[in-house]
């Protein structure tokens, strides 16, 4: 099975890819998110995707390493996606540049959801993980 | 705030449609009508003594002018009550009237001329049309009127028999009664379409009314909502700090808030214990509801700083996050916020905790900015602050004429035009140059760099500056 195709909101873009043998769904931020208010298109897309995540056993991965720039009501979104799936047990892998400092400063409040029942991965070397 | 009217207009005229009565609608559109009717009748029944002239035996003329001459006078009285009374049973009288009048004239007529024979027939065919046509009644008085108008030519001749050939008359009445249905019918029509046409206009009536009164709601609505948000900006800078001197510090700070209500904190405390907070936070997005939330914070952080002695930030920022999060979650709003406290001790050393942007300080000795993380997490994105990483303690040292630079995104964030972010490298650089003078003037010389940077000002600019003296 394979999924590969590309949302747009904005000057946000997100690429959502799974690629057979892989068990790993993978969203591919770009661009900017800077929507006024973001949680109306987010929450239904994530919903949608952690669904199929969960029904299919795969893992998650959000990808925000080559995102320019994310606003603060962007993240809350991403909050309520990452304690949904930490409740539902989907595995989940957030990737960021740590050497970008907004990118820092973004994610790294995340680490509480880090352990714990759920399974939620950080991974701030930046390095992007390419389609085989 | 531009306002857009959504009414539809409808032509002024002089009929009643404001009554929810198709009856009364319809009945003053007769009357109005009537006066038409009886004015083209008042022109044209004396205007045939020409086709008189020429049609009639002269001995008949006399008598044909007599005949018209009356209806004539009949028509325009009966114009003159109408024009003078209101619309109601009588305007239907008025209608039958006419018919009946005119009708007998020509009638008569036709019977001078030879009865059954006479193609002056042919006037009745006229009044049949003219009164079924102009009055939009109801069928079954077209059908009344044109039955009387044929009853009275029937009538008359019948009355006063004399020869005529069967051909003629049979010409005569099927003309008659041919007019009759055809004008019974497009009157039907007509009816029909004014009665859709009234119920048309009515529903255009109620939908304005409906308009007017949710345009006349929203408009309150609009009105007491933007006096409720213009009150929380005024709530939210009034609650500031309006005076913060220490004997150890040069303190300087100012927020500049959004157009919109924000969620940017700041506060310079004494706690009840005599040592001095510097607490800096920001609510994520904007709006009033991020303006409650601060102030929620404010209020609980305050009242711990202030009711317990010796409280270490990391416990104010536990609690805080216990009472906030309750409220975000009542709120049903996708909420967090950035907070760092810090607790300045005797000797120029600080505590602090809770995660927010990196904290900068100008080292006076080295004339450099080094940046110092926060670390844990933000308020609302855990319940419970006993999680590993959730809450870390940690403390720095200020030296005499070192600065401790706290701000928030807005400051980090202002872009240019070109989409350029000031950043926090320009913020460090910024600081490092302005770093030696007094702490009001650091803070006016940052705060001049990022408006002069920023092409428009689209979150909160908060900075509070600290100077060991």
């Amino acid at each position: 099975m394979r999924t590969d195709y590309t949302i747009q909101q904005g000057a946000l873009v997100i690429r959502v890819l799974l690629d057979d043998p892989s068990t790993t769904l993978r969203l591919i931020w770009r661009g900017q998110s800077v929507e006024r208010n973001p949680s109306t298109f987010l929450l239904p897309f994530f919903t949608q995707w952690a669904n199929e995540a969960e029904e299919c056993g795969f893992t998650l991965s959000m990808d925000f390493s080559r995102l320019e720039f994310m606003n603060s009501s962007s993240i809350s979104p991403i909050i309520a996606m990452v304690q949904d799936l930490k409740q539902r047990r989907v595995p989940l892998i957030l990737r960021y540049d740590g050497k970008i400092k907004w990118q820092s400063l973004s994610f790294a409040a995340l680490r509480v959801f880090v352990g714990g029942p759920g399974k939620v991965t950080l991974d701030d070397s930046g390095e992007e993980v390419l389609p085989p | 705030m531009k306002t857009v009217t959504n009414t539809i207009q409808i032509p002024a005229t002089v009929i009643d449609y404001s009554s929810s009565s198709f009856w009364v609608y319809i009945t003053s559109v007769i009357h109005a009508w009537l006066k038409t009717l009886s004015l083209i009748g008042a022109i044209l029944v004396p205007l045939f003594v020409i086709l008189d002239y020429f049609l009639a035996p002269k001995g008949l003329l006399g008598q044909f002018v007599l005949y018209r001459a009356l209806a004539t006078g009949f028509i325009l009285a009966q114009y003159l009550v109408i024009r003078f009374t209101k619309p109601g049973r009588a305007s239907y009288l008025h209608g039958y009237l006419f018919a009946f009048v005119v009708g007998l004239t020509v009638s008569q007529m036709t019977v001078d001329l030879g009865g059954f024979n006479s193609s002056y027939y042919a006037g009745l065919n006229l009044v049949i049309i003219a009164t079924n046509i102009l009055l939009p009644w109801r069928a079954i008085h077209s059908t009344l009127t044109s039955l009387l108008i044929i009853a009275l030519y029937l009538l008359l001749n019948v009355l006063t028999p004399q020869p005529f050939l069967t051909a003629n008359f049979i010409n005569n009445f099927s003309f008659l009664v041919v007019t009759a249905v055809l004008a019974i019918s497009i009157n039907h029509v007509k009816y029909l379409l004014l009665r859709q046409e009234y119920e048309l206009r009515a529903q255009i009536l109620e939908t304005n009314n409906r308009l007017a009164q949710s345009e006349g709601e929203l408009k309150v609505a609009r009105d007491s909502l933007w006096g409720e948000i213009e009150l929380a900006k005024e709530i939210q800078t009034a609650l500031l700090p309006q005076d913060y001197q220490t004997d150890q510090h040069q303190i300087a700070a100012s927020m500049l808030p959004a157009s919109q209500v924000g969620g940017d904190y700041f506060d310079v405390k004494a706690g009840s214990d005599g040592s001095t907070w510097f607490n800096i936070g920001d609510v994520s997005g904007h709006g009033v509801t991020s303006g409650l939330i601060m102030m929620m914070a404010q209020t609980s952080i305050a009242s711990m700083i202030q009711g317990i002695d010796k409280i270490d930030p990391s416990e104010v920022i536990r609690h805080v996050n216990v009472v906030v999060s309750e409220n975000i979650r009542r709120l049903n709003e996708f909420k967090y916020m950035t907070l760092t406290l810090l607790r300045a001790k005797p000797g120029g050393w600080f505590t602090y905790s809770g995660m927010h942007q990196d904290l900068l300080i100008y080292r006076s000795r080295e004339a450099k900015v080094v940046e110092l993380e926060t670390h844990g997490t933000w308020i609302g994105v855990v319940s419970d602050m006993s999680v590993p990483a959730a809450l870390v303690e940690e403390e720095f040292k200020l030296d005499s004429g070192d600065v401790l630079l706290l701000y928030t995104d807005g400051v980090t964030e202002a872009h240019n035009a070109e989409g350029d972010m000031f950043g926090n490298a320009r913020l460090v650089e910024t600081l490092g140059r302005f770093g030696h003078l007094a702490a009001i003037e650091i803070k006016e010389k940052i705060l001049a760099e990022v408006l002069a940077f920023s092409a428009v000002q689209d979150d909160d600019i908060t900075l509070l500056v600290v100077k060991q003296k």
